[in-house]
């Protein structure tokens, strides 16, 4: 399978944006649309470098409509800009597109083919289907393009950075003025913080614990965490709040690692 | 039978007096403590606001977590500023916006409003309810001490709220 880089991506939305207007008017997948855009957007403002975490969005995703999503061990952690991302995005368009049952998807070996098993037949398949047909034409046409272009970042100082890391830096620091000591007292406050409202969310799933706690993630800069938290606050699904609590620990692990 | 001249002469002293009025409030006004009330749920969030407006001079800021709170101790004492969140406990922001536009005391407190409500026309709902300036979280400090300090601006050339 070819790799696109980053301008394929957003022509690959702004494809997919068109296809679903004529074909297929099922409103999640303009959240779809819109997902991809604000990381190819946030991607180029961080400077080229694939922050979304593909297993997570897939996982969301996946939960949303009752997909289960198996990943093998190991590729637990594929980022945005991986290929899988695009298979994640295959499958999920056409099982919502098509109106299959929730199938169960695996990855082949060589994670460039998705099966899915679906109820209906028990045997795995390969996708197919005319909008996978389409988006693997858009890929073929591009000759050239390899698994480390997709993977550059024109920013290589920043990558490692930025990959470890769930919070925006440059956020962050407006926030706090770049006073240090503001920074540890404004940490400590959103550490507790969330911890009181994660435990109250466990307790009641509320649009107001959510939105509250979004404002408090976008002002530490942990906008991946912002952004789970805006989604929820729209569709309120409380299975969802272990991926909210791995997030908010993941930035809450950052922040006081950094302190240290 | 008065003539013109003099008639031109008082309102030459009476636009006089009314100028010299208007600097020295200013002038009282730039050395007393501006009374900032801040109403945001969220420590966090609060905590962000409160160092910001910090970097100004000559301004108290007062903490408020709940809208009903907020409002009642605005009507047992005024604030010269009032920064408030939309989502609130007990009262929501607009409502607490509308109640303070719609009571002759309060209306000439410089209200604004930041919020992380993701709807398009947010701002021009807050607008509508009273506030003067609205912001998105999140927002820049340094955008934020802007607009504050553009209000205190205002506040000094319009004479301080009446207690």
């Amino acid at each position: 399978m070819k790799a696109p880089p980053l301008e394929l991506w957003e022509e690959l939305w702004a494809a997919l944006d068109r296809e679903l207007a004529r074909h297929a008017p099922v409103e999640d997948l303009g959240w779809l649309v819109r997902q991809g855009r604000w990381a190819c957007e946030y991607a180029r403002r961080a400077g080229g470098l694939q922050l979304f975490d593909a297993s997570a969005w897939a996982s969301e995703m996946g939960a949303r409509h009752g997909l289960e999503i198996h990943l093998a061990p190991g590729d637990e952690r594929w980022r945005w800009g991986d290929p899988v991302a695009l298979e994640y995005l295959v499958v999920a368009l056409c099982w919502r597109a098509y109106g299959c049952q929730a199938p169960a998807l695996q990855f082949a070996g060589d994670l460039s083919e998705v099966c899915i098993q679906g109820p209906a037949n028990p045997d795995d398949l390969l996708l197919s289907g005319p909008l996978v047909s389409h988006l693997m034409g858009q890929l073929a046409a591009r000759p050239g393009d390899s698994m480390e272009e997709m993977f550059r970042c024109p920013c290589p100082a920043r990558q490692t950075e930025l990959l470890s890391s769930p919070v925006d830096l440059e956020a962050l620091n407006r926030s706090c003025m770049d006073d240090a000591e503001f920074e540890r007292e404004l940490v400590d406050t959103f550490a507790a913080e969330g911890q009181r409202q994660l435990a109250g969310l466990a307790l009641k799933y509320t649009s107001h614990i959510l939105h509250s706690l979004k404002g408090s993630a976008a002002m530490v800069g942990a906008l991946r965490l912002a952004e789970l938290l805006d989604e929820q606050e729209k569709t309120l699904q409380k299975d969802h709040l272990p991926i909210l609590q791995a997030e908010f620990k993941r930035v809450v692990d950052f922040l006081q690692a950094r302190l240290k | 039978m008065v003539s013109l001249k003099s008639v031109l002469a008082y309102l030459r002293i009476g636009l006089y007096q009314w100028e010299m009025a208007g600097r020295e409030r200013t002038a009282i006004r730039m050395n007393e403590l501006i009374q900032v009330y801040v109403v945001e749920d969220s420590p966090t969030q609060a905590l962000g606001v409160k160092r910001a407006l910090l970097q100004l001079p000559n301004l108290k800021v007062t903490l408020f977590h709940d809208g009903l709170e907020a409002y009642r101790s605005i009507q047992k004492h005024k604030p010269d500023i009032l920064l408030m969140d939309l989502i609130l406990p007990s009262l929501h922001g607009l409502a607490l916006c509308r109640l303070l536009k719609f009571h002759l005391d309060f209306q000439q407190i410089p209200l604004l409003v930041f919020s992380s409500i993701t709807e398009s026309d947010i701002a021009e709902q807050a607008r509508q309810a009273g506030a003067d300036e609205f912001l998105s979280k999140p927002f820049d400090p340094a955008v934020l001490i802007q607009r504050v300090q553009a209000m205190i601006v205002r506040l000094s050339e319009v004479g301080p709220v009446a207690p």
